[in-house]
């Protein structure tokens, strides 16, 4: 009797002093990154390929689509594959909206200045430079997916001027976006 | 409003009641997303709280006296609850914000924390948001069963054991463990005035597949009985490591990720008394290091 009065003392004494523990609920940010690339080969004209509709709920585990509370633009990446070193890597991408294609970055340099990712955070120029209205739309797409996550598409779409040299030269455009979700413990 | 709803403190005081509170269970699910969308720096500075606060209780409770029996069956049973303290400096760290960013870092919530801070970057006003806290408590605790068998030359051996089944999807399984061995020092030395003994300890605790712990604890320990009162002590040299394991979903550097994080607390002091009523006792003890943190319980036999 005595030690289960002792470990009852024990449980609430740890209870009160505020062990009761956990931060309920507590937001938990996911990457979401909005993916759209365009290949072109010798002899092709890059820019041809259909812009990529991203579903943006879809880029987060199925268990948190339901807890979107917040969502924000981190970073725009843009790289090259399978490009030759002095391939061309001129263009920009931007986002299709109702009133039509908005640019949102340009990119400039060549197969080996976009073989590792650039980032508009870190090469802002000359490698990538932003179209502040073009940002700003895309910010007001992700606001909207705020407000109505489960109906929210970003469609993303890229051209400019590639003069591959080599077969499968690729170049893709990532929106990085962190979503917040609400998660309850109970 | 942040607030810590009945269910939740009725899971934590469970864990008490099934004598190993499996805080990092309870939450697991969401905190292995939490890691998986942090950076690999982020994480650290995120969980070295936890790896020291859990590791400085993992390594104590061990004893409530240093007498051991030279020969003779003995058999003791304990129920031991530890407790370090959650301060300010335990509740934030110097989060990396995305690379390019200014400024370059921002204060934010370890898992301890409050709310994640949000930074913005000044040319862009592009922003970035850290995690949550987890654990809305002053106190990181922990409960444990253990048992000592002895002795054999002096010798008796240790056990801990503690299992939390895996409770829905963001329950996942608890399984904690330890083994030891501690001798009788005073059959070396003649007739002392105290009761020497040496001991070591090795622990291990894991959480689903996300997170283990390992302890090791070496130590020297000494007690004086007083009638029902003993006063016991000792010195350990102890370490802790919390390996995690998780697939990142940071896009520029996606993958399996394995971090292993050392406990900062290497020596401790301990000084505790305990009362006798017969083969019940009750003892409480402070463990004082680079984290302090006190264990105590109820115990039965020895």
């Amino acid at each position: 009797m005595k030690a289960k009065i002792i470990l009852g003392l024990v449980v609430v004494g740890l209870m009160a002093n505020g062990s009761s523990c956990l931060n309920d609920p507590f937001i938990v940010p996911l990457n979401a990154p909005l993916k759209h690339c365009e290949v072109s080969n010798p002899g092709q004209t890059w820019g041809d390929d259909p812009p990529t509709t991203v579903y943006v709920l879809g880029e987060i585990p199925e268990d948190y689509q339901d807890l979107v509370v917040g969502a924000r633009l981190v970073d725009i990446v843009v790289y090259a594959t399978n490009a030759a070193p002095t391939d061309s890597v001129n263009g920009e991408a931007g986002i299709v909206t109702a009133g039509g294609y908005q640019q949102v970055v340009t990119f400039r340099g060549n197969g080996n200045d976009f073989s590792q990712r650039r980032s508009l955070l870190q090469d802002q120029s000359p490698l990538i430079a932003a179209n502040a209205v073009g940002v700003d739309s895309l910010k007001a797409v992700i606001n909207r997916f705020i407000a109505n996550p489960e109906n929210t598409f970003v469609t993303i779409d890229s051209r400019g001027i590639v003069l591959p040299t080599s077969t499968g030269h690729e170049v893709c455009v990532e929106i990085l976006v962190q979503v917040d979700t609400e998660v309850p413990f109970d | 409003m942040r607030t810590a709803r009945p269910l939740a403190a009725l899971l934590c005081a469970a864990g008490f009641l099934v004598l190993l509170l499996p805080s990092m269970s309870t939450s697991q699910t969401a905190v292995e997303s939490a890691l998986a969308a942090y950076g690999e720096e982020n994480v650290k500075g995120y969980m070295q709280p936890f790896a020291d606060l859990f590791g400085a209780n993992l390594n104590s409770g061990y004893y409530r006296t240093a007498a051991v029996p030279v020969a003779g069956l003995h058999f003791e049973f304990d129920i031991i609850v530890m407790g370090a303290m959650v301060g300010d400096a335990e509740k934030k760290f110097n989060a990396t914000a995305p690379s390019g960013f200014t400024p370059a870092t921002f204060e934010s919530a370890t898992i301890f924390g409050d709310e994640g801070k949000e930074v913005t970057d000044s040319p862009t006003r592009l922003t970035y948001r850290g995690a949550d806290g987890v654990f809305n408590t002053t106190m990181m605790p922990m409960a444990t069963p253990q048992i000592k068998v002895g002795s054999l030359y002096g010798t008796e051996f240790l056990g801990r054991f503690g299992y939390v089944p895996a409770l829905g999807d963001n329950f996942e399984s608890t399984t904690l463990w330890a083994i030891g061995a501690r001798h009788n020092l005073n059959q070396w030395f003649g007739t002392l005035p105290l009761d020497l003994s040496a001991a070591v300890y090795y622990s291990s605790l894991s959480t689903g597949e996300l997170v283990k712990f390992d302890g090791l604890m070496v130590g020297a320990q000494a007690s004086k009985e007083f009638g029902i009162l003993t006063v016991y002590g000792g010195l350990g040299y102890q370490s802790s490591t919390l390996t995690l394991k998780y697939e990142s979903t940071v896009p520029s550097a996606p993958g399996n990720v394995e971090i292993k994080l050392d406990g900062k607390n290497n020596v401790a002091f301990t000084a505790g008394a305990g009362l006798s009523f017969g083969i019940f006792k009750i003892f409480a003890d402070i463990n004082v290091g680079s984290v302090t943190n006190l264990s105590g319980g109820i115990g039965f036999g020895g």
